[in-house]
């Protein structure tokens, strides 16, 4: 199916536009960023609406990709750029800009270099929209590789990481992956031209070729998951952001591995690459099990979510090693919920966490003082741990059966790690909850009616996808 | 009448320019800085015009011949120069210092490029390699005098002696055995292969590496950074700018033209050059602290990645390497120009400690800074991507696998010195305050971001004519 009035290059263009336009925001600092905030707001939910018109278009029963728009971007080498999607990608964007718009109502009292903020995350929005309806390798890669210096900014600027070193590490991890990909693209370019994803995954790739191109090709997309060891980067930068929009944005990283990983491995697995996934398995349940129980040990909340958000993505990475298809849907039915679920989570515990600062106390029992936060705060808490609050309940009970299916000892491990990463939620849900007298946070603290009715429509859209996942589509 | 008309374009360069210029700093009374460059940009440009209208005319064809091909560089070289001596102007005015000398020298010096890209003899390059090395010399002589510029003077004479003498025992070789120094007799004399091979072989090594020297190559490149470093902006600008379009063209013509009968011989001597400018360019320059002194080793570092791509010699790899060069001057023009808008009290700011925080208070000085930066390192989508993308290309065409990794993993060293100012740019609190930033620096950025970001929606708008033109070369 051909697309109609270049949908996809849209949302690809809008945040960029955006971008430029917030560019030429000229003003007093606060006055220039309220208007940066808001023309990215404007953004995102035009964008949004234009996604929701692309759902409608889109047949939902094919899995190959549509709306295709192709056009020839270079002539030496020659080089097409092609844009698809399938209603697993959308969907994937869609969350990705829910999450975003959700970080952004996190920062909105910030004054500091807000326009910059916006210019970033706008113009990462918009690479990472082009990454995941790219629809052949060299229009993959560009994207994959251009998302890496918004990111390298938003964390540099705004990750508060105190120790700069660690910000170029991060940038260099990544871009050691993102050459790695190259490499592995232009072979595959030499070999057999500019192809689509839908067939790089049956390319006959064999003996030292094969091996070196796929080897690069997981190894570029480990790089973007922090499985051990390539754990590092992420681990230390991604637990220290303080800033929810710039975790947000941090968190999204590991997705774009997991894309790769779905658009990238064979269906039917060479060989040689049984072993390696093999022990990507073990390597994967047994990062889980030690992030999940240092965040159960951890005290820090920004810890607890961010293995919380850890555990969960390698679970989706070892659903996709399965190879099945419907497991393919399940996570990203599952995955859509789970990125709602970590924003919300995330500007709550960084209003609860900005909240302590300014009054310069604990946190302990102010839920039982703050009623629209404890409401939100326990829905999205119960939600996460895996009650049927939305998507992720049978999506998630999917792909842990097929993984126990795969592998009983495996899937048991994984399910222990699950639950470790959810106590830890509950834990501070507990300790929050938890009466005590010398809080001096009161109801006066609570979030802003506006923020509680946000907060209600997010609730909504969590449990209308428990309900049925595409709900929000309309068939024509 | 019609064949002396040919000369126009260098003519007009040398003779009216230098004497124009030189009757107007003798006689006009009320002249500033910008007068050199009034003058100047008249004169250039109607010689990138002429030379474009005679692009295939020649009036010595055995000796100096035009073609297509020398155009095209031709024209190259004229419009960053015009850019450049623009921005050359803004720097004299602010320094209200005279500009009559550098003027002259930089037109000179353009005018000597212009001989030397369309020589079809060896007596050409004998004789304008020295003209260009006196007038890099001269140009030196433009900072002041200070202690350090005088010893990096004393250095580079010693070293550009030495090159030239190596390239006119080169040359006075060839002619020993050829009789003849026209290329094509030459190329023709080597194809046969019927003479003693040590000394010609050695010859034609003395004049690569007066070549190499000249591009500023690994290890030859001690007295290129050291200039770059001491001298003052628009002489450092002057020779990062222009130089490598010309030498990139000498090197093609040399080895397509001349040296092809030698071609595997002199490609692990290429090889090793690329190998010790991608080494040393990438690790020298993660440890700078003057920015000019880090941007010197990037240029070493890109001539090392210009040169991996270019040493097969074929269609595309000439191609890749014509791009990549065209590039990175564009990226490197941005730099420069965002150098002429770093100014606290007055002075332009060379030391990485003294941008941090710019970004706070100088914010498109910054993302400007950046993009180039980015580019650079070829980073998609931006344009310095195609660049690398050429050069890679060939390699993977060759298949290459070993240089491929050798380039990727010296392209990180690199990226993480670029990193460095990023982050003292962006991520440090700012420590002075900066002087505004003239008009005239934000309409050549503005251009120069223009021309960037047309260039990643359509890439053949760039490349495109350059492609056909270098295709023709080839046949």
């Amino acid at each position: 199916m051909d697309s109609p009035f270049a949908l996809l290059s849209l949302i690809i263009a809008m945040p960029f536009l955006g971008m430029l336009f917030v560019l030429t925001i000229r003003d007093d600092d606060e006055t220039a960023g309220r208007n940066a905030f808001n023309v990215c707001v404007f953004t995102l939910i035009a964008n949004m609406i234009i996604i929701w018109r692309i759902f409608m278009v889109l047949d939902e029963d094919n899995h190959n990709l549509q709306l295709l728009e192709s056009f020839r971007w270079l002539n030496n080498p020659g080089i097409d750029i092609v844009l698809g999607v399938d209603p697993f990608s959308l969907l994937l964007i869609l969350g990705a800009h829910i999450a975003v718009l959700i970080g952004l109502s996190g920062i909105r009292g910030n004054v500091f270099r807000q326009k910059s903020l916006m210019i970033f995350t706008l113009l990462f929005l918009s690479m990472a929209t082009g990454f995941f309806v790219a629809a052949d390798i060299f229009s993959f890669y560009i994207f994959f590789e251009a998302m890496l210096l918004p990111l390298f900014m938003i964390i540099g600027i705004f990750g508060e990481v105190r120790k700069q070193g660690l910000i170029s590490r991060f940038f260099l991890y990544n871009f050691i992956g993102a050459i790695v990909l190259f490499s592995a693209t232009m072979i595959i370019y030499h070999y057999y031209g500019s192809v689509t994803l839908e067939k790089v995954s049956s390319l006959p790739l064999a003996g030292g070729a094969g091996f070196y191109v796929w080897g690069a090709i997981c190894l570029s997309f480990l790089f973007r998951i922090p499985i051990w060891p390539f754990h590092y980067w992420i681990s230390s930068i991604n637990a220290g952001i303080r800033n929810p929009l710039a975790f947000t944005i941090t968190a999204l990283i590991p997705l774009t591995g997991l894309y790769g990983f779905i658009r990238f491995l064979p269906h039917d697995i060479p060989a040689f690459m049984e072993t390696y996934i093999m022990w990507g398995n073990i390597i994967g349940v047994v990062t889980m099990l030690f992030i999940s129980l240092i965040g159960f040990i951890n005290k820090d909340v920004q810890y607890k979510i961010f293995a919380y958000v850890t555990v969960y993505y390698i679970m989706y990475l070892l659903g996709i090693f399965t190879g099945d298809r419907m497991v393919s849907l399940n996570i990203g039915f599952s995955m859509f919920a789970f990125l709602i679920i970590v924003a919300s989570l995330e500007i709550l515990s960084s209003y609860i966490f900005h909240k302590e600062q300014e009054n310069e106390t604990s946190s302990r029992g102010f839920l039982c003082r703050a009623r629209k936060l404890s409401y939100a705060y326990s829905f999205l808490v119960m939600a996460a741990v895996g009650l049927p609050l939305s998507s992720m309940f049978v999506n998630n009970y999917l792909i842990l059966s097929k993984l126990l299916s795969a592998n009983i000892k495996m899937g048991m491990l994984l399910i222990f790690s699950l639950a470790l990463a959810g106590a830890g939620l509950l834990q501070e849900l507990f300790r929050l909850k938890l009466e005590n007298n010398e809080c001096r946070l009161n109801k006066d603290d609570d979030i802003s009616k506006a923020m509680f009715a946000f907060m209600l429509f997010i609730m909504f859209v969590l449990l209308m996808s428990f309900i049925k996942p595409l709900w929000f589509v309309v068939d024509e | 009448m019609q064949n002396w008309l040919v000369l126009f374009s260098e003519t007009v360069l040398l003779l009216l320019y230098l004497a124009v210029a030189f009757l107007v700093n003798r006689y006009r009374v009320e002249k500033t800085a910008k007068t050199f460059f009034t003058l100047g940009k008249y004169f250039v440009s109607v010689s990138l015009l002429s030379s474009l209208i005679f692009y295939d005319k020649s009036v010595f064809p055995s000796v100096w011949q035009n073609t297509a091909y020398t155009a095209l560089f031709k024209v190259m070289i004229y419009l960053v120069a015009l850019f450049w001596f623009y921005l050359s102007s803004k720097w004299f005015l602010n320094k209200n210092r005279s500009s009559y000398a550098y003027y002259s020298l930089c037109i000179a010096a353009l005018l000597l490029f212009g001989i030397l890209l369309s020589a079809r003899n060896f007596a050409v390059p004998s004789f304008i390699v020295p003209g260009l090395c006196l007038i890099t010399g001269c140009l030196l002589l433009q900072n002041g005098g200070s202690e350090e510029g005088r010893r990096i003077l004393r250095l580079y004479v010693f070293f550009a002696v030495l090159f030239c003498l190596f390239l006119w025992i080169g040359t006075g070789i060839l002619q020993y055995y050829v009789g003849s120094l026209d290329y094509e007799t030459i190329e023709t004399f080597l194809r046969k292969g019927d003479f003693p091979l040590p000394p010609v072989y050695g010859a034609v090594i003395l004049i690569l590496s007066s070549l190499l020297f000249m591009m500023a190559a690994a290890p030859f490149h001690l007295c290129f950074v050291s200039i770059i470093r001491t001298t003052i902006l628009p002489v450092a600008g002057f020779l990062t700018l222009i130089p490598p379009f010309v030498y990139l063209s000498c090197l093609i013509s040399l080895m397509l033209g001349v040296f092809s009968p030698f071609e595997n011989m002199i490609r692990p001597l290429l090889l090793s050059f690329a190998v010790f400018s991608l080494i040393i360019g990438a690790f020298s320059a993660n440890g700078q602290k003057n920015i000019r002194e880090l941007f010197a080793f990037s240029s070493v570092f890109n001539l090392g990645f210009m040169l991996f791509g270019l040493i097969s010699f074929s269609n595309t790899s000439v191609i890749g390497a014509f791009d990549f060069t065209l590039i990175y001057i564009l990226s490197m023009f941005g730099v420069y120009t965002v150098f002429l808008g770093i100014k606290s009290r007055g002075d332009y700011l060379f030391e990485l400690e003294d941008l941090s925080g710019m970004a706070g208070e100088k914010p498109y000085l910054s993302a400007a800074l950046l993009i180039f930066m980015v580019s650079l390192i070829g980073i998609p989508p931006m344009i310095g991507f195609l660049g690398r993308l050429s050069v890679i290309n060939n390699l993977v065409l060759e298949e290459r696998w070993g240089h491929m990794l050798l380039l990727v993993v010296a392209l990180l060293f690199m990226a993480n010195a670029y990193l460095q100012i990023i982050r003292v740019i962006y991520f440090e609190p700012q420590k002075q305050k900066f002087d505004r930033t003239g008009k005239a620096v934000y309409i050549c950025l503005f251009a120069n971001l223009l021309l960037i970001f047309i260039s990643i929606f359509n890439p053949g708008y760039l490349l495109r004519d350059a492609e056909t033109i270098l295709n023709g070369v080839f046949g």
